[in-house]
């Protein structure tokens, strides 16, 4: 079965492109980390929002339909979708209702989960993402590689060629104000030529039936308000119990992810305009199974700001495509296995479990903890590859018994020593691939101790 | 049904209940001078930040900086720009040559630069996200700290919509090179009076 590791060598292959990566990545989180360091009682604010999460699941029933009966009651329409298929079903209703041809979206990773832009093309709809980001990679067709930089894998080169095919722009060896703006004056026509606008949602509001969109380019806004239709889809766990709570997290959501004190846009939608209507498609999809795994429930706290992937070792070097899932890194990692086991089996073992996903999470999800109980299930269901259940039995049996312990560590730093290199960084050495071992020491650290101490 | 279907599995699934937390905003508050505070936040999030006695005053200011712009909207009382009757709009549309919008701000946060925008204030909702340049006239009194101030202050605001504005439209989506200008507004200028 191909998983992340194969994966993750074809994108490895390009290697001042993953030190490129790697390096945007880590400069995200650092502007995170120096954001961070602004607001007064950090630690406290993010223990907020874990309760507040936590209490949320605790009732999450009772705040839907206290949503639902709010939102109802505001003059907007709600429905409910168990699973990918109905909702991919209702949204498609719903537009051709309304005799609509043409719809721009704006991010949405639910619609990304359940594969609405194919599903729809197949019924002779035109779909736009209107993101930037999305957008290049909608003309590039493929798939964001980032929930928060849909196109932090692309290379400018690529996006002006892209462009230049798709948008008819000049050679500009990628100048980003220049295709910006191209970007720009082409999806201002597909906002106001489109019939239908939709949008995610990032925060929905038990109390007042409302619902919060944050985005930096305005695309969300430009395309619901020039639009007669708006369809709003989320997940059930997008539920905040009161208005006062959107402080919380719209405190942490843009800081966690880019660095910025606030998105420059936090469009707060309560009722239609005169002549439009707002469509609200509330998702389960697995999200109902996932709350009742104790273990792995806090994993429905997720804001999908991206600050676990922006800061994972293993994602930053092998890029968001390697996962084969739509939310990559940690926090993808630990949603994806609940939806398919032995799809997804790959993922939980693409981590060194240092923990700083859980680090800089604004929730607080241990997601490094997670990863390590996914793992157990998947070897106690899957099952484990051969090698590396010989190389377990190995290892127990050898550190079971310290005599053949230190015997083992002379020979090997001795073997070390004298076997020649290409012996040592033959194929069966698969962690010096793209690494050197460290020198062997001269002796072991019991050696030392009893010659120090002894 | 579906509804009962999922309300039934959350039912099911979700543990038993866990206490909601208290907010206290003084536990975040900054001290120091709100003004000032908001001013420096917007300036560095792209925002033009001008100090003036009254929306009159913010006149010469915006002629200054937008000499070509041929059509304005403006929605303040005192400054007399608008080449648009508001009323006659009746389609984005019509909006989409529009070069400079001059709306009026509820009040600000300090801590995020974001000026409180309720549909009232617009004569569309499209209104601030399609023009090309957007002015917000505000008074300056009119800041609070940090967000747990301001959702006080919406507590009984019952409009469809609602926005919180902090600076010009924006992307980093080509290599992470920052563009002010994506598919809002290119520029964002601010009167505090």
């Amino acid at each position: 079965m191909n998983g992340h590791p194969q994966a993750a060598a074809a994108f490895n292959r390009d290697e001042a492109h993953v030190d490129w990566h790697d390096t945007a990545l880590w400069a995200v989180r650092q502007k995170r980390d120096t954001m961070a360091g602004t607001v007064r009682n950090w630690e406290s604010l993010r223990s907020l929002g874990s309760q507040i999460k936590a209490h949320t699941l605790s009732n999450l029933g009772q705040y839907l339909e206290q949503f639902e009966k709010n939102a109802l009651q505001n003059g907007v329409k709600v429905h409910w979708a168990a699973d990918a298929r109905e909702h991919n079903r209702i949204v498609c209703e719903i537009l051709k209702q309304h005799k609509v041809g043409k719809l721009v979206k704006s991010k949405s990773m639910l619609t990304e989960e359940c594969g609405l832009n194919p599903y729809l093309e197949a019924q002779g709809i035109e779909v736009t993402d209107t993101d930037l980001g999305e957008r290049i990679v909608q003309l590039a067709k493929e798939h964001p590689s980032h929930i928060v930089m849909p196109a932090i894998h692309k290379k400018r080169e690529e996006i002006d060629l892209l462009f230049q095919e798709h948008l008819g722009t000049r050679r500009s060896g990628g100048d980003a104000l220049y295709l910006t703006r191209e970007a720009r004056k082409h999806l201002r026509q597909r906002f106001l030529q489109a019939d239908a606008a939709l949008t995610g949602v990032n925060f929905a509001i038990a109390e007042t039936g409302g619902f919060v969109v944050c985005t930096n380019e305005g695309n969300a806004d430009m395309g619901v308000h020039a639009t007669p239709l708006h369809i709003a889809c989320m997940g059930i766990e997008k539920i905040i119990p009161a208005q006062e709570h959107l402080g919380v997290f719209l405190r942490l959501l843009a800081r966690s992810a880019t660095g910025q004190p606030i998105t420059t846009y936090s469009s707060h939608f309560r009722a239609p305009a005169p002549g439009q209507e707002i469509h609200i498609v509330i998702v389960d999809n697995g999200r109902s199974n996932q709350l009742g795994r104790p273990e792995f429930r806090n994993s429905l706290h997720c804001i999908r700001c991206g600050a676990c992937i922006n800061t994972c070792p293993v994602y930053r070097r092998s890029g968001g495509h390697s996962y084969g899932y739509t939310i990559p890194g940690p926090i993808g990692s630990i949603l994806a296995p609940g939806k398919d086991l032995h799809r997804h089996a790959s993922l939980p073992f693409a981590s060194t479990l240092c923990g700083s996903c859980h680090d800089v999470c604004p929730v607080k999800i241990d997601i490094h903890k997670q990863l390590f109980r996914w793992r157990q299930v998947i070897v106690r269901e899957e099952g484990a590859d051969f090698f590396k259940t010989l190389a377990m039995k190995a290892t127990a049996f050898v550190f079971a018994r310290p005599g053949l312990f230190a015997f083992g560590g002379k020979v090997g730093r001795l073997l070390l020593k004298i076997t020649p290199r290409f012996l040592v960084y033959s194929r069966l050495n698969s962690w010096g691939k793209q690494r050197e071992l460290p020198a062997p020491p001269g002796q072991s650290f019991t050696e030392w101790y009893k010659r120090e101490r002894g | 049904m579906s509804k009962s279907k999922i309300l039934d599995s959350i039912r099911k699934n979700q543990p038993g209940a866990i206490p909601l937390p208290e907010i206290d905003p003084a536990l975040f508050a900054d001290e120091g001078n709100l003004r000032e505070a908001f001013t420096s936040v917007l300036t560095a999030i792209g925002g033009n930040v001008h100090a003036v006695n009254s929306p009159e005053a913010a006149l010469p200011i915006l002629k200054a900086a937008f000499p070509d712009a041929a059509k304005i909207l403006c929605r303040v009382e005192g400054i007399d720009l608008n080449t648009v009757d508001p009323d006659s709009i009746t389609s984005a549309a019509e909006l989409d040559d529009l070069d400079l919008a001059i709306i009026p701000g509820a009040f600000g946060v300090a801590e995020n630069g974001a000026i409180w925008v309720p549909e009232s204030a617009l004569s569309r909702r499209v209104l601030p996200f399609i023009t090309a340049h957007l002015a917000i006239v505000m008074d300056g009194s009119q800041i609070v700290g940090t967000m747990h101030e301001a959702y006080p202050r919406l507590k009984d605001f019952r409009e469809g919509f609602g926005v919180f504005i902090a600076g010009p439209s924006k992307t980093a989506d080509i290599e992470q090179s920052l563009v002010i200008g994506a598919h809002g507004p290119l520029s964002l200028s601010v009167f505090l009076i």
